[in-house]
Parts: C-alpha cells; structure tokens; sequence
C-alpha cells in the first residue's frame, strides 16, 4: 500500500505581492471549488473532504450539477465545497460544462465565485489534465492542485517529481488517494495557504504576434466585465472554442471582437481554432518532460485481459446478456427469505399494536391502511438493495463504460450519441437523476432525443409492481440450472423498455429532432475492485430514498386510499360472511364509485375497477399501485408471507365466477407499467432540462402523452391477441 | 372521538401531498435545482 507523505505542501516560488483583497481572508468562509477531467476522482475527494455521501461512479459523467458541502478548518474555520461537473477543458461544450465555465467566471446565477480552485487532476495521465489546470490557472483565483490516484501512478511506474512540478505551475500540489482518505488533512491545510497566496499567472508566453492579435479581444472582454485576470484566458478559448454561440449570445459586440482577432491572427500566419490547444500542449510537454519519469509496463493488465472478452464483437454482448440475467436471477432468488422476514415482522406489529387499539376506525386506518398500505411496498427493500448492489459492482468496476462502449454501434444505428447510454442506464434507478446525467451530451437534439425515452428505462419503482405479479402469475420454472423463468420475465421486462426507448429515439431522431450522428469519444477506466464503503454508502442511500418514500408519499397516499375505501358506510346485512360486508363495502365506497367510473376505460385491457383505480392512483408514485392494491384487500396483519399475492390469485369475478386475475391481465399489467409515465418529479424535471417555460412544458405533455398512449396500447395488444390465442383464463 | 382522529389524520395526509405536488411543480421552474430529495442526485 502507497501511502502519502502527510507534511504541509513545499515553500512555493512565488514571488511579489498578495494581489487578492485582504478583507478577502477576513471573510467568514472560505469558498472552495472542485474541478477537474471527468473520472479523476473529484465526488470521491468532495466526500472525504466534506463527509458527505455524494454518488461516485467508475466512468466518466457521475457529477452533473454543481453540489455543495462543508467542512471546517483545524483552527475551526469554515469552508464551503463546491464539487462541479467533470471536464477536459473550459470550452464548455455541453450544459454541465457549461455549469463549471460560469462558476469560474463568476457568471453563475447565484454569484458564487470560489476563494480557491481545487483542481483535481488524475497522476496517472497529468499530460492530458494539466490542459484544464492549465485554463484554471489563468482565471486570477488561487489554485490548489491535488495528484488523485497517485498510488496507481506509482503502482505503474509512473513517477512524478512533485516539487519540481510546484515550481513548474506556482501553485501548492498535494498528491492525495481520495478512496482511501489519503493526503487529505495537507490538502486541507494547502487550501487554507493557497487562499493568503497572490493567484496565478499564465505559466507560458505567447509569441508576440499572437498575443497583439489577442490583446484588442481582451480588453473587450474587460469591457464586458470579465475581470482582467481572466481575460487572457477567455480570449484563447473563445478562439478555439467550436460554439462560440452559446458564450456570445448576450453579447453581440463580442462577436465583432472575435472575429477581428481570428483575421488578425491569420495574417499573422496562426489558425485561431488551433492556437489555444498548441500552445499548452506545447507547454504541457515540457512541463510533463522536467517532472514525470514514466516507465510504465506495456504488458497486458488484468484489465486489458479482461477487456479483450468485455469488448470482443461476439463475446461481450453475450457476457452483457449473461450479466443482466444474473443479476435479475439474483433479485428474485436472493430476496425471498429477506422478504419473508419482512413481512413477518410487519404482519406480528400489525397484530400486537391491532390488539391494543379498540375496535374502530382508527384501528381499521393503523391496520388496513397504513400497514397494508406501506407494508406491502416496505417489503420490497431487498430486492431493492439486491438490485442496486449488482448496479452498484458493475459500476465501481468500470463494467458499466464497456456496456457503454457495447451499446454505441446500437446508439448510432437509431440516430443517438453514444454518450445517450449512461443516461440511460442511470434511468434503471430513477428517471430523474437519469435526465439530469443528458447534460454530459453536447447536441442539444441529441440531449432532448434523450431525455424523451430515458423514463423508459425501468426504475425502482416499477421493481414491486413487476415482483408482485411475477410472484402470484408467474410458475418459478427452472429454465437452466439456477435461472427461473420468474428472472427471465424480470429481464425481458427491463430490455422491453429498453428496447422500445431505442425505437421511440430513432422516431423522434429522424422526425422532431432530425440531427447528424455523432462518434463517441469514450474514456475506459481500468477495472478496479469496487470500494465496498462507497458500494456500502450508495446501497443504503438507495434504501434510505426507497424508505422514505414509503413513509412519506405511499403511507399519506394509504391513508387517503383507506378513507377513500371506508367511506361513506355501507349498511351491510351483518349476519353475511365478512368477505362478503367487506365487498359490499367496497363497492359502496367513495373508491367504488371512483373505480367503476374508471372501469370503462380500464375494461378494454381486461382490468377490473380495483387494478383501475389502483392505476389511477399510481400517477403520484408507480409504488402506490402495491399500496392500493394492499388497501384494498386489506392485508395489514395477514399472517400469510405472500398474502397479497394469495388473495390476488384467489380473487373471483363476482359475475363469471372465474378467476378474476390471470397470467395474461399480469403480463398486460406489467407492459402498461413498463410504458406508462407515473411520476411527478420526472414530469418536473423534465420541464426544467427541455428548457422550461412553455418550451419545457410542451415536451413534458408530449412525453406524457406518448407514453401514456404506449402503454394503454401497448397493454390492449397483450389482452387482446392473448385472448385471440386462448392464454386468457 | 374516533372519526375526529381519524379526519385529522386523513387531512394532514391531504395537505402532505398537495404540498409535495406544489413543491415538485415549484421545482420544474427553477432552472438550477437539483432533482429534489427523494430521487439520490443531492447530498445525504
């Protein structure tokens, strides 16, 4: 194990005065911000320097809005954390680079401009990171750099001078291994003295001609009210910058600026768009020759050797496939005993806090409503963490870049970037933070193509509709040895949303959205063994939402289910058999008139008023759907392990007198889910990153409305050719 | 006694959700918001 040296960072070779405002350093907080390439391990050095839990990933794209926590000083001083979005330069390309652009130069909303810039940078590849250090250095604030991994840079012969390289950049470096706490307390100590340290300057000099050409550029960006420190900066990358339409839309003189300089620079022998790049490459190089001594082992990694079946044409789509059929085989089977557990424990509660509240209407609201209600979803969690650690692995070990890089042919085929697949993925565990992750995408037709189909993707919350249905409906054959046919449904489920996403991106990329293709550029981290604490920390956050949620939305949506069932009273004969008051009740309710004025519609897809008004109510939250269906049968203190299950395979047409819910109405059912939008935080969101506005909500209704229609047709064309082929009884 | 407990609970249960649902709708015109508290983007 490499460890770090804890001292404080070397003297630096700085000469001259403080530029900085002193009263600066009286200020209360010291405001610190993180930035660096994509997968150096900012989020993982955010949370070791702040405590906090924020997701990390192995692959490029994890952070894509800016995040802030805290921590204090050893002398009690408090510092804010700012962790931005990854990226390779500031030509800000994409919306989450964008996010990081406007916060270094002071443009972001909130006006947050940081004391001191943290730049992350990855010690096994410092040539291609000290481009964006290199940026940051020019903007006038002081910057700490901090050499991440530097046990892997070590590990593979890469050998880095450190102090030669502080005298090279001017600022205080600390090598650090943010996944092991490592280097922390030094950098800690080096943001508080780099904060007392005049900022610094550009370390290289432009040819004389160059930089004439530039200098009436800078001063109008001055007179823009870029401050002059970051001027230089600014005018480089303007030039080089391939969407200049993005920085210069509310600055129309600029453009005149730009293009003044571009001529100049030509006549002068330069080409604008490459000058930026050339000069720091150039001094990158030397920079990187004085102070990195590589003498890293061209022989095949485990990682190559891995990647060589990972990535084969043949071979990696059928270890993918063999993946996710054991991941889903793993939901099912693992999850059992906890589930039984779960709801045994639920159902004794239900009974010894029944038994001690009076017969009424608040034991029938504690039992068949809250019980019931959030029992039935509670119940769920070990499937839900099962899920999230498999995710979870395949993340932390880079799998989920090689699924990526697997899916790009697929990607371009229907008209989507490849970048489209981490967003999609992301989508298995909730639509929104999927939506969110399209800010990694530069094309903003690319990015909406996205952000319309990733709610297909079956999240969390559709688990215990799927595992409900699949659990009373669907026989637990063996297919193969270890695979049942309850798994393999699961699977098909998930690639049926999958699927259809691609479909539905292909329409709307050659319809609404009709855009060029563009290649992937795709980094692959080297597989590494996944940090059991950051798996540990991410699994429980995944159960701590999935259980808030329960007691939150779905017991305050029981609740109102339950008042919704019991009243008003009917006036049952009381010599009847219970089953038969209580259906009786049940019809007479404010939920049974809700639900037979939903029937018609629901009745074309073979539901009955109960399913529908369960999928009514499931428009909050796809969960409540268990909840209601809970609540409806009333199975709070029900002793049996799957008492929903038995009573939702039990459960007589009180007409027909055949079964009411049969192996096709759960396959249609589970279809409807797969399609349907039901969440509002996803309508929200998606409001919000289409643009918002009318804008926004336009293309919100529009996703609505077409997932809506795919679902309910979707459903009939199972009931219907089912029924046609004689599976329906 | 009964049905003033049970109403009290059913209409704090009521307020609860329409308060969520303003929240969520409140949200989608915040340009920088995070993704809210209950979907794993913001910190724990």
């Amino acid at each position: 194990m490499t460890s770090i040296d804890p001292a404080t960072p070397a003297p630096l070779p700085i000469a001259g005065p403080p530029k900085r405002d002193p009263s600066a350093n009286a200020r209360a907080t010291l405001r610190v911000a993180i930035i660096g390439n994509p997968n150096t391990g900012k989020t993982t050095l955010f949370n070791a320097l702040t405590g906090l839990r924020q997701r990390v990933g192995n692959f490029a794209g994890v952070t894509v809005e800016r995040v802030e926590g805290s921590f204090k000083g050893a002398e009690g001083q408090p510092v804010t954390v700012l962790d931005l979005p990854g990226s390779y330069s500031l030509s800000a390309g994409s919306p989450d680079e964008q996010i990081a652009l406007d916060v270094l130069l002071g443009r972001d909303d909130d006006r947050w401009r940081p004391d001191v810039v943290l730049v992350v940078v990855d010690s096994v590849h410092l040539e291609r990171n000290l481009f964006l250090a290199s940026q940051v250095l020019e903007l006038g604030i002081p910057v700490v750099v901090a050499l991440n991994q530097f046990d892997i840079a070590q590990e593979t012969g890469v050998a880095i001078d450190v102090p030669e390289l502080i005298h090279e950049l001017g600022v205080p470096i600390v090598p650090t291994v943010a996944k092991r706490g490592e280097g922390i307390e030094p950098l800690k100590r080096a943001l508080f003295i780099a904060a007392t340290l005049p900022a610094p300057q550009r370390r290289f000099a432009l040819p004389a001609a160059a930089a004439a050409a530039l200098a009436p550029l800078e001063r109008c960006l001055v007179a823009d009210g870029l401050a002059e420190s970051a001027a230089g900066m600014e005018a480089l990358r303007l030039l080089g910058s391939s969407r200049t339409d993005v920085h210069l839309a509310n600055v129309p003189s600029l453009a005149e600026c730009v293009a003044s300089a571009a001529e100049s620079l030509r006549s002068a022998g330069f080409v604008p768009g490459r000058l930026e790049s050339e000069v720091r490459y150039g001094w990158i190089a030397g920079v990187t020759g004085r102070t990195v001594n590589s003498r890293v082992n061209t022989a095949r990694t485990l990682s190559d050797r891995i990647d060589a079946i990972a990535l084969h044409r043949v071979y990696g789509p059928l270890l993918f496939i063999v993946v996710m059929v054991l991941v889903f085989q793993a939901v099912f089977s693992w999850a059992t005993p906890f589930m039984d557990a779960i709801d045994y424990v639920i159902a004794a509660t239900a009974r010894e806090i029944g038994s001690l509240l009076p017969a009424g209407d608040v034991r029938s609201l504690v039992i068949d409503g809250v019980f019931a209600g959030v029992g039935s979803v509670v119940k769920f969690l070990p499937q839900i963490a099962i899920l999230f650690t498999a995710i979870g692995v395949l993340e932390h070990t880079g799998y989920m870049a090689r699924a990526a890089y697997l899916m790009d042919r697929i990607m371009r085929r229907v008209g989507l970037h490849g970048k489209s697949f981490i967003p999609m993925l992301s989508g298995y565990a909730c639509a929104v933070p999927g939506i969110m992750a399209t800010r990694t995408i530069e094309d903003p037709k690319d990015r909406l193509a996205t952000i319309m189909v990733v709610p297909l993707m079956s999240c969390s919350a559709r688990l215990p509709v799927y595992t409900l249905l699949i659990g009373a409906f669907v026989p637990a054959t063996s297919i193969i040895p270890g695979v049942t046919m309850q798994g393999v449904t699961m699977l098909i489920m998930y690639l049926l949303g999958t699927v259809v996403a691609l479909g539905v991106a292909a329409i709307f990329k050659r319809t609404l959205l009709k855009g060029p293709v563009r290649p992937m550029i795709l980094e692959l981290p080297p597989f590494r063994w996944p940090s059991i604490k950051s798996l540990a920390v991410s699994v429980t956050q995944r159960c701590q939402l999935f259980l808030r949620r329960a007691g939150t939305v779905i017991l305050s949506l029981s609740i109102v289910l339950w008042a919704l069932k019991t009243y008003p009273k009917s006036t049952a004969d009381t010599t009847l058999p219970l089953a038969q008051q209580q259906e009786s009740q049940l019809e007479h309710s404010v939920l049974g008139r809700i639900g037979h004025g939903i029937e018609p519609l629901v009745r074309p897809l073979g539901y009955d008023w109960k399913i529908g008004v369960s999928i009514a109510a499931s428009f909050a939250a796809r969960e409540v759907f268990v909840s209601t269906m809970g609540t409806i049968y009333g199975v709070g203190d029900v002793s049996d392990d799957n008492a929903l299950q038995s009573r939702l395979i039990a459960e007589r047409n009180p007409v027909t007198g055949k079964r009411a819910y049969t192996p096709l109405i759960a396959v249609g059912l589970m279809v409807f889910y797969v399609f349907a939008l039901m969440c509002m935080s996803t309508i929200a969101v998606t409001v919000r990153e289409a643009g918002g506005g009318r804008i926004g909500w336009s293309w919100a209704a529009l996703q609505f409305g077409y997932m809506l229609g795919l679902a309910y047709g979707a459903a009939w064309i199972v009931y219907a050719a089912g029924t046609a082929l004689g599976w329906g009884g | 006694m009964q049905l003033l407990i049970v109403g009290s609970i059913v209409a704090l249960a009521l307020v609860f959700i329409g308060r969520r649902a303003w929240r969520t709708v409140v949200a989608a015109r915040k340009p920088k918001a995070g993704c809210g508290h209950d979907c794993g983007c913001g910190p724990t």
